[in-house]
């Protein structure tokens, strides 16, 4: 039962969603909101990579070669 | 250089299913109050919100003291020096009045290495605004202890403080009481001979032709011209803003008001600034209009009738029946249905199919064996509204939030109706919504009235409650202050009795 | 353009789908016995409980939810399965006094306990307001606690052949495990497609506070889905103590997050109000796959262990950048 008062507009923004309308996750999300794109599609990248490196060195090592 | 302190040429922005803007123009002189017009929809905030940043333009370009500039957000705005006083209020109600007015760019001092608000200079330069603006507020008080029309002044002065060459006001007036006004034009005036761009965005004639030098027109997104404000007359201006003559703007109505259904009598809500002793009816087949300013409670009231918001006292009657409703499930079992006035917020549900959104209140009707769904039936259900109520979808399983504003009300009546509601409360039915599909509502409106449904309509558009209404309420504040006929209904006497504070 | 956007989406949207593809298939092509029905019935009989436990979980992700305490519940679960259904002659019983009952009244007996954590839950999320992350993670440590004090913590063995025989067992070339798991899995694509619970799940996960004014009861439906979760985490927790032979306090450990995990590969976004049971399927068999392949190749436990940690992460940047993208 909200008790704030709303005010009347004539198009409603893409504004910030009120911090009790989130998730957790998506108040940690929210956290990211400043960072642009790029630099979470290079985060991820680097991931991609050290997953394939991982899987990598570890079957390397269990023959042995490592 | 250009005569223009400020150019917005050409600029396109699309949202899903809808042309906000197509191909707008804004072109500001140095020391004019230049007014923004158009209905509401016709892009007015959509392009404001362009040239600060907030939306990022599709095409087109903003000119800024004669050098193309990209302007990254209100902030990178108010550095360049453009203010904006938003219509939706931004508040931080906890906090004290100088710290909303310099939120986002406190003045700082340093401990060495550290950086530090310095709250001493805050409180300094806010009481000096203040005092700019003619308003003697402690700014150490706290800003949720002023009235909506005071944070609004407080608004002003936020932007008025930045020491802007381009200010622009998105509605200020509409919370403001007379005196209040006055104050504010004093304000403008002050700025236009200072040499400011002003914006005035509003809807009220009178004041627009006082205040503004020169005024630009929109509509549906588009520029229609821009003109001298002396050469102007209300008429003109909305004849403009419309495109076409007043008289069409309605569907003709053939409903007729029979014996009262619907009865509320001393509702209280339990919050003591919201509604209170309120007392209304309804009659079977009737559209009763309820006016008001922003902050008069309707809303807050219609929520509490359904059951969203709780109330201390009061009856609600339906056939002289007493009603008990404390949840929507309760007002929705007992014949009422209420679209929203946020259909975004509390509308529809945006990742969900039109089947899906428009089946939702009814789900009870569609179960084969009790318990399964019946897909066909559903189907049915959206086939049979899509026609009746013209919705344009390519199918019944496309996301609504790719609906046009129009189309996505449609969805939503739909789902009310299929519960075959008696009294249905719309919060501003047509906000947001293009010119075309506007009349189609008004006509689907009409023609649930005369299927003899009582229809209660919030709205903010003084034509549309004239236009639509068989009787009209005003609320101020809160209170119910009176009634009025439909057809001796005027801006004049809806406008006293919501202006009637105590 | 268009085109070129497509393709950049597909990948994004499916990447760590057709990485484990593609490292099943350089796994088949190197080594031997991969591509085998022994192999695939292992795969099968990893699937089947994690799948049934990522079930539970899905319907509190897709109300924006989480379940931070189902692994414990898991872990419980499959603690009480063994007390009652330790064989009679066992010498080392938990409940000496206990006579000999049918494995599938034991497992309703599990699941009526359990369920009654799932109402805790969410009646302490719809009613009491508490963000799930919360309330769940205060009951995983709650739900150890209590796990810890029943077994003394000591792990239990001894169980009776019938107990056994359920995760062993086949019908034809189908294991048992796997018909569980089919039948969960019909359960909740019914559940989730044909019946107005569904619809209330996802009306609720897209917009609570729209699904309130069109008049869906939302505390019922929370409760209700956190119930189901837990009902599902008992049944879980049933067929993991049956095939590993014991339970301890320490089974279960961490399912949570694998199953979440898994969700959200499959498409069960935070966003709220989207997943699809196949959906869940796939991104449960793309963790078992992942780590059948490194078994197989013979890697230390260790790497397997920090690779699906690289693919919980992977998933969760997936994610978000999919709500960045959006908003």
């Amino acid at each position: 039962m909200e008790e704030e008062k709303t005010t009347s507009e004539t198009q409603k923004s893409d504004s910030r969603p009120d911090h009790s309308q989130l998730n957790a996750f998506e108040n940690f999300y929210e956290k990211f909101r400043k960072v642009p794109l790029k630099y979470i599609d290079v985060f991820i990248g680097v991931c991609v990579a050290a997953l394939v490196i991982v899987v990598l060195v570890g079957i390397l090592k269990s023959k042995g070669i490592l | 250089m250009s005569e223009y302190r400020l150019e917005m040429c050409d600029v396109v922005k699309t949202f899903p299913g809808v042309k906000a803007l197509n191909h707008a123009q804004l072109k500001l002189k140095p020391g004019t109050v230049h007014a923004l017009m158009g209905e509401n929809g016709a892009g007015k905030s959509t392009l404001m919100k362009c040239m600060f940043g907030i939306y990022h333009m599709d095409e087109g370009k903003v000119i800024y003291e004669g050098q193309e500039v990209q302007i990254k957000g209100p902030l990178d705005a108010l550095n360049r020096g453009i203010a904006m006083v938003h219509q939706e209020l931004q508040p931080i109600p906890e906090r004290s009045i100088g710290e909303n007015i310099y939120v986002g760019r406190y003045p700082t001092k340093k401990y060495g290495p550290v950086t530090v608000i310095d709250h001493d200079k805050m409180y300094e330069d806010a009481a000096k605004v203040l005092k700019e603006v003619h308003l003697n507020y402690d700014p150490h008080a706290k800003l949720g202890t002023l009235s909506v029309s005071q944070m609004q002044l407080v608004e002003i002065a936020k932007a008025v403080s930045a020491d802007c060459k381009v200010l622009i006001l998105d509605e200020p007036t509409s919370s403001l009481t007379a005196a209040e006004v006055e104050a504010l034009f004093t304000i403008v005036n002050e700025l236009r001979a200072k040499g400011v761009s002003i914006v005035y965005i509003s809807h009220k004639m009178d004041e627009i032709l006082r205040i503004s030098d020169e005024v630009t027109i929109m509509r549906d997104g588009q520029y229609i011209g821009t003109w001298e404000a002396k050469e102007l007359t209300t008429d003109m201006i909305i004849t403009k803003m419309v495109g076409r003559e007043l008289s069409n703007l309605y569907p003709p109505r053939s409903n007729t008001p029979g014996e009262v259904v619907f009865e509320v009598k001393d509702f209280t809500s339990i919050n003591p600034k919201s509604f209170r002793h309120v007392n209304f009816n309804v009659r079977k087949g009737e559209i009763l209009g309820v006016a008001g300013l922003v902050g008069a409670q309707r809303t807050e009231l219609m929520e509490g009738l359904f059951g969203l918001r709780c109330h201390t006292s009061g009856t609600i009657t339906y056939k002289g029946k007493e009603l008990t409703i404390n949840q929507p499930q309760d007002a929705i079992k007992n014949g009422i249905a209420m679209l929203t006035e946020d259909r975004r917020a509390t509308g529809i549900l945006g990742v969900l199919s039109i089947a899906d959104n428009v089946s939702i209140a009814s789900l009870n009707k569609y179960l084969i064996g009790g318990i399964m769904l019946d897909d066909n039936k559903i189907e049915k259900l959206v086939q049979d509204n899509v026609a009746k109520l013209s919705i344009k979808t390519p199918s019944s399983k496309t996301q609504i939030q790719s609906l046009s504003g129009g189309n996505q009300q449609k969805v939503l009546i739909a789902r009310w109706l299929a519960n075959d509601p008696d009294v249905f409360i719309m919060d501003e039915p047509t906000r947001g919504i293009d010119v075309g599909a506007k009349y189609e509502i008004y006509c689907i409106i009409a023609e649930m009235a005369k299927q003899g449904k009582s229809i209660i309509m919030i709205s903010s558009e003084m034509s549309e409650l004239i236009g639509m209404s068989d009787r009209i309420m005003v609320m101020c504040d809160g209170r119910c202050t009176g009634f009025i006929d439909g057809d001796k209904a005027n801006q004049e006497n809806i406008m006293t009795l919501a202006t009637q504070f105590e | 353009m268009e085109k070129k956007f497509d393709f950049k989406k597909f990948l994004s949207n499916n990447a760590i789908i057709i990485l484990i593809i593609l490292l099943a298939l350089f796994v088949g092509c190197t080594t031997q016995n991969f591509f085998t029905e022994t192999n695939g019935k292992n795969l099968l009989l990893n699937v089947a409980p994690r799948f049934i436990i990522a079930c539970g979980v899905s319907g509190c992700l897709i109300t924006k939810g989480t379940d931070l305490s189902a692994g414990r519940q898991v872990g419980l679960a499959a603690c009480f399965s063994a007390m009652l259904l330790q064989s009679v002659d066992y010498s080392a019983r938990m409940l000496p006094w206990l006579p000999d009952i049918p494995w599938p009244v034991a497992l309703l007996i599990v699941m009526a306990i359990m369920a009654c954590f799932g109402a805790i839950n969410g009646c302490i999320i719809a009613f009491l307001k508490v963000p799930p992350f919360i309330a769940t993670l205060g009951m995983q440590t709650i739900v150890y606690g209590l796990c810890s004090v029943i077994t003394n913590n000591q792990p239990m063995g001894g169980y009776k052949q019938s107990y056994l025989t359920v995760a062993s067992g086949t019908l034809g070339p189908i294991p048992f495990l796997a018909i569980f798991a089919l039948i969960v899995g019909i359960f909740f694509w019914f559940l989730y497609n044909k019946t107005r619970h569904g619809k209330y799940m996802y009306a609720i996960g897209g917009n609570e506070n729209a699904a309130q004014v069109a008049g869906v009861n939302v505390t019922a439906s929370l409760i209700r889905i956190y119930i189901l979760a837990s009902c599902m985490y008992a049944l879980g927790g049933f067929l993991v103590g049956a095939k590993a032979g014991g339970a301890s306090t320490n089974t279960g450990n961490g399912y949570e997050l694998e199953a979440i995990a898994a969700c959200t590969i499959g498409g069960v976004s935070t966003n709220g109000g989207v997943g699809k049971v196949s959906g869940v399927l796939v991104g449960v068999l793309v963790f078992e796959v992942l780590k059948i392949c490194l078994q197989f190749l013979g890697v230390d436990p260790a790497y397997t262990y920090i690779a699906q940690g690289l693919v919980i992460v992977i998933a969760v940047a997936l994610d978000l950048r999919k709500y960045l993208a959006k908003k």
